[in-house]
């Protein structure tokens, strides 16, 4: 028996042996060390990268309380000048973003409708275009807005702001509003209707209400992107200032006091916001018991809902479409050539310095995220910690609430000469703010495909003996594939587009976005045309890019 | 869906029957106004109705897993329908709060859906399609019974029929359902669906023991089937129209309309089997054909009983398995060569217990009466419809 035994463990002992070299790879890296040491690792950089920096900016404004009241509000000279300035300022952010999100609520309900219940030619396109927007660096897309609205006699303020907001807001809700309509079963539809409800009866009473959290949830999302944004805004605002702008001017002038000041403020609003969600999608009610037969027959007739589909295409088209790519047809009068190629100053060196290192920073950002996202989106869904991973969860989504203004500063103040002083404001700090606030568009896609896939398999490869890092890396890791795709894109064109942040820590390196508001603002509008015009083309092959990925990891 | 045509009588519970993915749902959701036919027309009461829209149709439609809004409480569900049509509310109270004390839901009106059990959910269910009807009585409800748990859909069933023929309601019901004991059960007749064609028409009875084809005897319970060869010409070894020990009243009800015909299985006895008019008119001496019997109307004797039983087959069994009401026989014989596999079902008794033993050889048979017979349908169709691999 012995004997027996003997030969049997020899034998298993080769065969461990004799394993491949990869999977003997995996068996080593299987072991729980290695998980708990990586999961640290990753909890850490979430800390010290999200965290820090947001709670640094308080405890600088709580220890400088003195310093900030002399500063702000007691001025010898100025007074409680930047105090009136930072207010005036808060009062403008969110008059914007309000409207902004009012009005597009109001054009995106039939949008969202006529996308997802209806079939027609060129849907898909224009399914692609309503998404552009999101894709397209602000900057360019405010310059755009700029020249459309110039047509009008529009001049740079508050209605042109608000014009331009209202655009590149328009896809966050659009697109929550279709993601709660896909999902909701056209059932309660279809039993509504045959108890005798007209269409608008049904669309007030059952689809409305079952939308509520997808449109709540959109509409905070557009409110604080609208609140934060800063490139579109500097070239549409002329003399009026909002928040960000606020905040990129006490930066400019190393007021750091002050500006500390209203990004502790801002962050505190988004993270509130961002909090309220929940909250709020239950508590708002709508009024779903009381009906109005006659009156909402009316409304149900067919003809009205030709009318509505109609003038649901036209402001769609003037207001959001067109005036996103007008300036692709300013290119052919505008004097490219002369200023951009045969100017004495090199303008063309500087755009191609400047779209290479958006590129560097964009490709970097990609693959940090990638090494901490996927990991930190395993702890997320697979872990059992209760509680903090409710918590770990929440923080995930502050960085896509925060004002990217208020976020860079943060990180300037944390990492910068003013904090740690680990990073001088240029490349490197560029890129940390990037990777800093792309981080959740990285998570979030993964942690989606994630929860998605079918456990089962995974249980099945381990009872067939694959060790953890085996069953990652043959079944996991190939289904999950199109998330961690969708969240590259994410976060190549989100890095691409940002100007905020970038601002408030660029020292003398200059990206795209940054450099189109420069020449703006310096009156080079040729080659401010021409460069806004190549990334719209690039951003649109990201985002058609995005969708192949999507629709493909829908098949 | 293709080239279906369905009279139902003002009174009546239809069952629609048929497979998942049949098109069942589609059938209702286009008599419901659901869902626009490419062709073909509706009538309620013989008014066209096949363009008004679902809401002014005014007849009660229960979805499958019910479709309760689940951002209303169960009272606002009910009272829904009455709202819309903007009814007095006094009276729509005074009706919403009858109907909830009726089905013992008192006192949870607040509740929402996702609160309830799944038979609560299907009493608010058919509570709220109940409200929408006017004077078209008509209630359509599409596998009402499918997500409750198999003690409560009994009881269900029985409640659905009691209140489907209530004096005080007179409903006309439309009940689809895949199961064929939930249709034997309810039915006044019965459509048999597959693939959007329509099977056959007819009440229980007819379903069971005239099938038009191979796929409805099938769909009903477990049958044996053999290929054969009708051979007029070729006397049946036994008289075959003589009543048998079996001439009673049941049999002769079945015999209506059939005609008594040999067919050739391949064994040295010529088997025999009643054939409807409408099958006998098409088949000719020398067609191959196809004899079905119900796997609970053949016999069991032990030994080689072939002799003196008719349409008979010697063979052993294979397999014997319990099956709670029944025992469940698998029998190897052999024929013509060929070995197959008979089922057959007998009710479980001591006798059975005691007698017949796994490998013991056996006789098993079934009365001519009970023997149906198809034109051959193809090797493909059976394949298909048995679902042989």
């Amino acid at each position: 028996m012995s004997k027996i035994n003997k030969k049997l463990k020899e034998n298993s002992k080769n065969e461990d042996l004799k394993l491949p070299l990869n999977l003997k790879f995996d068996r080593h890296f299987s072991k729980p060390i290695y998980r708990k040491s990586l999961d640290s690792v990753v909890i850490l950089f979430f800390i010290l990268v999200i965290i820090g920096p947001i709670i640094y900016i308080y405890l600088t404004i709580f220890l400088n309380l003195p310093t900030i009241y002399r500063d702000v509000f007691n001025d010898e000279i100025l007074g409680d000048l930047k105090w009136r300035i930072i207010l005036e300022a808060l009062a403008v952010s969110f008059s914007i973003a309000a409207i902004a999100v009012l009005i597009d609520i109001i054009i995106a309900f039939p949008t969202a409708i006529i996308l997802t219940r209806y079939n027609f030619r060129g849907k898909k396109i224009l399914d692609a275009m309503v998404d552009l927007p999101m894709a397209v660096p602000t900057s360019a897309l405010g310059f755009s807005v700029l020249l459309y609205w110039g047509i009008f006699g529009v001049n740079p303020g508050f209605l042109l702001i608000l014009l331009g907001h209202v655009i590149f807001t328009f896809p966050y809700i659009v697109r929550n509003m279709k993601i709660v309509l896909e999902k909701t079963d056209t059932l309660y539809e279809d039993a509504a209707r045959t108890l005798g409800a007209p269409g608008f009866t049904v669309f007030r009473t059952i689809t409305l209400p079952m939308m509520k959290e997808g449109i709540i949830a959109g509409a905070i999302l557009a409110f604080t992107r609208s609140l934060g944004e800063t490139g579109a805004t500097i070239i549409l605002s002329g003399l009026v200032e909002t928040a960000p702008i606020v905040i990129v001017g006490f930066r400019r002038q190393l007021e750091l006091p002050a500006a500390s000041l209203i990004a502790g403020i801002l962050i505190a609003i988004s993270i509130i916001l961002l909090f309220s969600i929940k909250f709020f999608t239950r508590k708002v009610g709508l009024p779903i018991k009381s009906v109005w037969p006659g009156f909402e027959k009316h409304l149900s007739h067919k003809s009205l809902r030709v009318i509505r589909d109609a003038l649901t295409g036209t402001v769609l088209l003037l207001l959001i479409l067109i005036p996103s790519f007008y300036i692709i047809t300013r290119v052919i009068g505008a004097d490219i050539i002369d200023e951009l190629f045969l100017g004495k100053d090199y303008k063309w060196a500087y755009l191609y310095v400047a779209f290479m290192n958006s590129i560097y920073i964009a490709i970097l950002a990609v693959f940090i995220n990638l090494l901490v996202g996927i990991p930190f989106a395993f702890i997320i869904v697979k872990r059992s910690w209760g509680r903090i991973i409710t918590i770990l969860d929440t923080i995930l989504d502050i960085p896509i609430a925060i004002p990217s203004a208020a976020l860079g500063f943060a990180i300037f103040m944390f990492w910068g000469p003013a904090g740690i002083g680990l990073f001088q404001p240029g490349f490197y700090m560029i890129l940390f703010v990037h990777i800093t606030f792309t981080f959740p568009y990285m998570v979030r896609p993964i942690i989606g495909v994630l929860e998605s896939t079918n456990v089962g398999v995974e249980e099945a490869a381990r009872t067939l003996g694959a060790s953890n890092m085996t069953v990652f890396r043959k079944i996991t890791f190939p289904s999950i594939k199109q998330g961690i795709l969708a969240g590259c894109i994410m976060v190549f064109t989100r890095s691409l587009g940002e100007t905020g942040a970038t601002i408030v820590v660029m020292g003398n390196i200059r990206t795209v976005p940054v450099l189109i508001v420069d020449w703006v603002e310096a009156n080079a509008f040729a080659s401010a045309i021409f460069a806004s015009t190549v990334v719209i083309i690039f951003s649109a092959f990201l985002i058609l890019a995005l969708r192949a990925v999507r629709t493909q990891g829908g098949k | 869906m293709d080239d279906i045509s369905l009279k139902i009588k003002d009174g009546e519970y239809f069952i629609i029957l048929g497979p998942t993915g049949a098109g069942k749902t589609t059938l209702l959701k286009i008599i419901a106004g659901l869902i626009k036919p490419d062709s073909g027309r509706i009538f309620f009461d013989d008014k066209d109705v096949t363009k008004r829209s679902p809401g002014k149709r005014n007849l009660g439609f229960m979805f499958e897993n019910y479709a309760l809004f689940p951002h209303m409480s169960i009272y606002d569900n009910i009272a829904y329908s009455a709202r819309v049509h903007s009814r007095s509310p006094v009276q729509t109270q005074i009706i919403v709060e009858e109907i909830l004390m009726m089905t013992l839901l008192t006192g949870r009106n607040e509740a929402l859906p996702e609160e309830m059990s799944g038979g609560m959910k299907q009493r608010v269910a058919l509570c709220r399609a109940l409200m929408n009807l006017e004077q078209t009585k008509l209630l359509i409800l599409d596998e009402p019974l499918k997500a409750l748990d198999a003690g409560l859909r009994m009881n269900l069933r029985r409640e659905l029929l009691l209140m489907a023929k209530s004096k005080l309601l007179e409903l006309t019901v439309i009940h689809v359902t895949n199961e064929e004991q939930e249709a034997m059960m309810v039915a006044d007749r019965i459509a048999v669906i597959n693939n959007g064609k329509l099977e056959q028409v007819g009440t229980p009875y007819e379903i069971y023991y005239k099938p038009k084809n191979l796929f409805v005897a099938n769909f009903m319970s477990e049958i044996n089937y053999f290929e054969g060869i009708f051979v007029k010409n070729n006397k049946a070894s036994w008289d075959i129209n003589t009543n048998g020990k079996h001439g009673d009243k049941f049999f002769s009800k079945i015999k209506k309309n059939l005609i008594p015909i040999p067919i050739d299985i391949g064994l040295s006895e010529v088997f025999a089997s009643y054939v409807q008019k409408s099958v006998y008119e098409k088949i000719q001496n020398g067609d191959k054909v196809l004899l079905v019997t119900r796997a609970n109307h053949m016999k069991i004797r032990l030994g080689d009983r072939t002799k003196e039983k008719h349409n008979a087959l010697h063979g052993k069994i294979f397999r014997r398995k319990f099956m709670g009401v029944f025992y469940r026989f698998e029998v190897l014989v052999n024929i013509n060569g060929k070995e197959k596999i008979i089922i057959v079902t007998n009710p479980a008794t001591a006798e059975i217990y005691n007698t017949f033993l796994e490998n013991l050889e056996v006789t098993v048979y079934f009365p001519k009466e009970l023997g149906i017979v198809f034109k051959h349908p193809g090797d493909n169709v059976i394949k298909e419809v048995l679902k042989l691999e």
